[in-house]
């Protein structure tokens, strides 16, 4: 994801002006403590902290959001069907709405027995250690061995200021689809989305997304059906709805992609397609072929500013469209297991995209200590902006010991064929490197990013998660109101 | 009215009654003079306060109050809290041995020393809701809060020096004139500077520490003009005002800033960073964004690029003290 905002940058911008009164280095590191390795017990330790958080593996979900631009509602009706991870036997979910009003779910269906939303014998909404993400869950034992199936009828509120209905991702700040429909928001958890979009205005609309689409209309109703044909990260799924009269619509193949561009009126197709022209042969050249079955969708809403990835598509700026395509590889494709080792995506592509336009990176140097995946719980949401900079100087530390930018490209073409679709974690993308290259960089990696120590005390603190669950007290009903409104611009 | 109640009130008022009417006055109740003939020793204590404008350490103020309130002419919700500040005042005293080398003329010695202090803080918090179409989000909240804690200044000079006086006598026991004091001024200054940044579009928490120390010299000059007061025959009040010199230009010191980020939610620190330069002090170009546009300025740093910083404690003071005579 890219970033641009006026305020976002001048926060940056202040941000780093402010600590510009001195150019800093690293802190100096006397010695490296040689790191223990990251035993199988500690790796079996986060997945059942990860199993015992998340809960459900889930194969489909299912959704129709019949949304009213004239009145800002979008009524949904969203079914999972799931199975029990290991050891599990209650099914949690998140769903903002509903983990913020239990107003906003009707119905509750969980195997063909209707569940009280407001019921606290049927529903809690619980915390979990190490994230601020609240967890719905049902308090109804399950069969471990059998598929479940969970159907929840809600409504949700949206902007009326203008029809737009789009997914409004931010991975920076772990917020995905779940404000949208009931999934888990977690990189590693993937499912086929099949998403039915209705719009209940006499305008017309159009529509790009992440996945096969198929358009009907019936009155005043446009229908799209939306299939990612595969499963993938929930908060990776792009969906945009957006005024005819407003926006362009370009289709084009661009070495044997296709491209869906949706753009507000006066952003430049044009350099898209030249852009794309040039950059999709290259990334096929250097990473193999772009990896998502339904090509590429695009929502162009400016010619400047950030970007937000998502799997086969992104919604961007013209200025950012280069780094949000990478990530169709490296973050949507290539799935981090948990959103702190998803800093190795913004990483890459950072490095990537930015060596390909001439900027230089720093290798990290080897007395640099960070605990930017350490210091945060595997459950928890969001990653460090960090990686944006100070990783892809890692990836230019890694690039460096391989022997330039080619050899790096070619690691992470194997990458992209040993763990497309695969989760993985920061430790097993630095195996990936031994295995390719017989590189161990274990040791800096540690010292980069979980202070020099084992990333056993993280595991620890999260892993009693579960054990302090606990009831979350809902809210007061203006609560969201009245933070929402204060302050508009 | 305010009348002469005791006898020490009683004494003083005499005393200038005689000074204004010194001839009117019978003989009997003029008791001392001041003194004024040549070879005479003054041994002089004054202190008082000094206005200073030390712009290019200043600058970090000026710096710092724009960060701060960046979106201050924004129209959304936010919150003010304290006031950073400049230094401004001082401390200056003075000890000096004069003789009286003729009646109007005397030369001497001494030491001075200033000392000037200011800690203040200031906070600013910022909110506001995006509900823009045509960006990336099409709502987002924006929630952040600055702060400043302590910003803080400190100067400290030492200045021996020589001086030429000039007085005349008013009456028999007030004495007005000029003091010129040259000397060499050695100068330590120090600026501290905590600040936290939280919030924004995203969860961060961004803690910066910076301590800077440096120590100069250069060419000092007073300019005052001198009152003096005969209490007793050896004793005096001293009352005297002027402008007084002080700009050193090759301020060289340490800088020591520490970093600590911990966004999102990040349990512990996620990068703590720590640094030292040393060498000259300098003026750093430093720019902001603000909602009415870019700020461009300096702040004081060490091993950046920049014109070399200005001590300048040059100012106006105003002293009080005694004068033994012997």
């Amino acid at each position: 994801m890219r970033h641009h905002s006026p305020w976002g940058v001048a926060a940056r911008t202040l941000g780093a002006v402010g600590c510009l009164a001195v150019l800093v280095g690293p802190v100096p590191v006397a010695a490296q403590t040689p790191p223990a390795e990251v035993s199988g017990t500690q790796a079996a330790a986060s997945d059942t902290l990860l199993d015992d958080t998340f809960r459900i593996d889930i194969d489909t979900i299912t959704a129709t959001l019949d949304w009213y631009p004239a009145s800002g509602v979008v009524d949904g009706t969203a079914r999972l069907d799931f199975r029990m991870r290991a050891g599990q036997s209650r099914a949690v979910f998140n769903f903002t709405p509903f983990a913020t009003s239990r107003t906003a779910i009707s119905r509750l269906v969980l195997d063909g027995r209707s569940l009280g939303p407001q019921s606290a014998t049927d529903v809690s909404i619980v915390s979990v250690s190490g994230t601020q993400q609240k967890f719905i869950e049902l308090l109804v034992p399950l069969d471990p061995a059998q598929p479940h199936t969970l159907t929840v009828d809600y409504r949700l509120g949206v902007p009326t200021v203008y029809p737009r209905f789009s997914s409004e991702v931010n991975d920076i700040r772990g917020q995905g689809n779940e404000a949208v429909w009931p999934t888990l928001n977690t990189p590693h958890e993937m499912a086929r989305h099949l998403l039915t979009f209705r719009v209940h205005d006499a305008q017309a609309f159009r529509f790009v997304g992440s996945g096969q689409s198929s358009f009907t209309s019936s009155g005043d109703v446009q229908q799209w059906v939306l299939d990612t044909q595969r499963a993938v990260s929930s908060y990776s799924v792009m969906f945009v709805l957006l005024p005819a009269a407003d926006t362009e619509y370009r289709e084009w193949l661009i070495d044997g992609v296709t491209v869906r561009a949706l753009a507000y009126a006066g952003v430049n197709l044009t350099e898209t397609q030249n852009r794309l022209t040039s950059w999709l042969p290259e990334l096929r050249r250097r990473f193999g072929p772009f990896p998502a079955i339904h090509g590429l969708s695009l929502f162009l809403f400016s010619d400047t500013g950030g970007g937000m990835e998502y799997y086969g598509g992104t919604v961007t700026s013209l200025s950012a469209l280069r780094h949000e395509v990478v990530h169709s590889y490296f973050g949507c494709s290539v799935v981090a297991r948990t959103y702190p080792d998803s800093w190795y995506d913004e990483a890459v592509t950072a490095w990537f995209e930015e060596t390909m336009r001439g900027i230089g990176h720093t290798a990290l140097p080897a007395s640099y200590r960070g605990n930017w995946v350490g210091a945060r719980s595997p459950v928890s949401i969001g990653f460090s902006t960090l990686a944006y900079t100070d990783g892809a100087s890692i990836m230019q530390a890694i690039a460096d010991r391989l022997g330039g930018t080619d050899r790096m490209t070619e690691f992470l073409r194997y990458v992209v064929g040993r763990a497309t679709f695969a989760p993985f974690t920061t430790f097993e993308f630095v195996g990936f490197l031994q295995d390719y290259a017989g590189i161990d960089m274990r040791t800096q990696f540690l010292n980069w990013l979980y202070n020099g120590g084992e990333p056993a005390a993280a595991i620890g603190r999260a892993i009693s998660a579960p054990g302090e669950a606990k009831p979350e007290d809902l809210n007061p009903p203006w609560f969201l109101r009245r933070h929402g409104q204060t302050g508009g611009r | 009215m305010r009348t002469c109640r005791t006898r020490g009130w009683a004494r003083l008022c005499v005393m200038l009654a005689a000074s204004l009417t010194a001839e009117a006055l019978p003989a009997a109740a003029q008791t001392t003079a001041p003194p004024a003939v040549a070879g005479a020793w003054a041994l002089d204590a004054v202190a008082g306060i000094g206005k200073v404008s030390p712009d290019d350490l200043n600058a970090r103020a000026a710096y710092d109050a724009t960060w701060l309130n960046y979106l201050r002419a924004a129209q959304i919700t936010q919150e003010h809290s304290g006031d950073i500040r400049e230094l401004k005042d001082t401390l200056p005293v003075s000890v000096r041995l004069t003789k009286r080398i003729r009646r109007n003329w005397s030369v001497g010695g001494g030491m001075s020393v200033v000392f000037g202090r200011q800690a203040s803080s200031e906070g600013a918090t910022y909110r506001y809701t995006v509900t823009d179409p045509k960006a990336q989000e099409y709502q987002r909240t924006f929630a952040q809060s600055l702060e400043v804690d302590p910003l803080e200044f400190e100067v400290r000079t030492l200045v021996p020096h020589g001086l030429l006086g000039f007085d005349i006598g008013l009456g028999r026991r007030v004495r007005l004139g000029g003091l010129l004091a040259a000397g060499w001024g050695f100068a330590k200054c120090t600026l501290r500077r905590s600040s936290i940044s939280q919030g924004g579009f995203y969860v961060t928490n961004h803690r910066d520490d910076l301590d800077m120390t440096g120590e100069g010299s250069g060419p000092s000059a007073d300019l005052l003009l001198t009152g003096r007061l005969a209490l007793t025959s050896r004793v005096g009040l001293l009352l005297e005002g002027g402008f007084a010199w002080l700009n050193v230009h090759d301020i060289t010191g340490t800088l020591d800033r520490t970093q600590r980020i911990q966004d999102g939610e990040a349990s512990s620190v996620e990068l703590e960073q720590a640094s030292r330069s040393e060498g000259r002090w300098v003026n750093q170009a430093a720019s902001i964004q603000t909602s009415s546009g870019t700020w461009k300025g300096t702040v004081p740093s060490i091993g950046a690029q920049g014109a070399p910083l200005t001590l300048s404690l040059s100012g106006w003071q105003f002293r009080a003290g005694v004068s033994f005579g012997f």
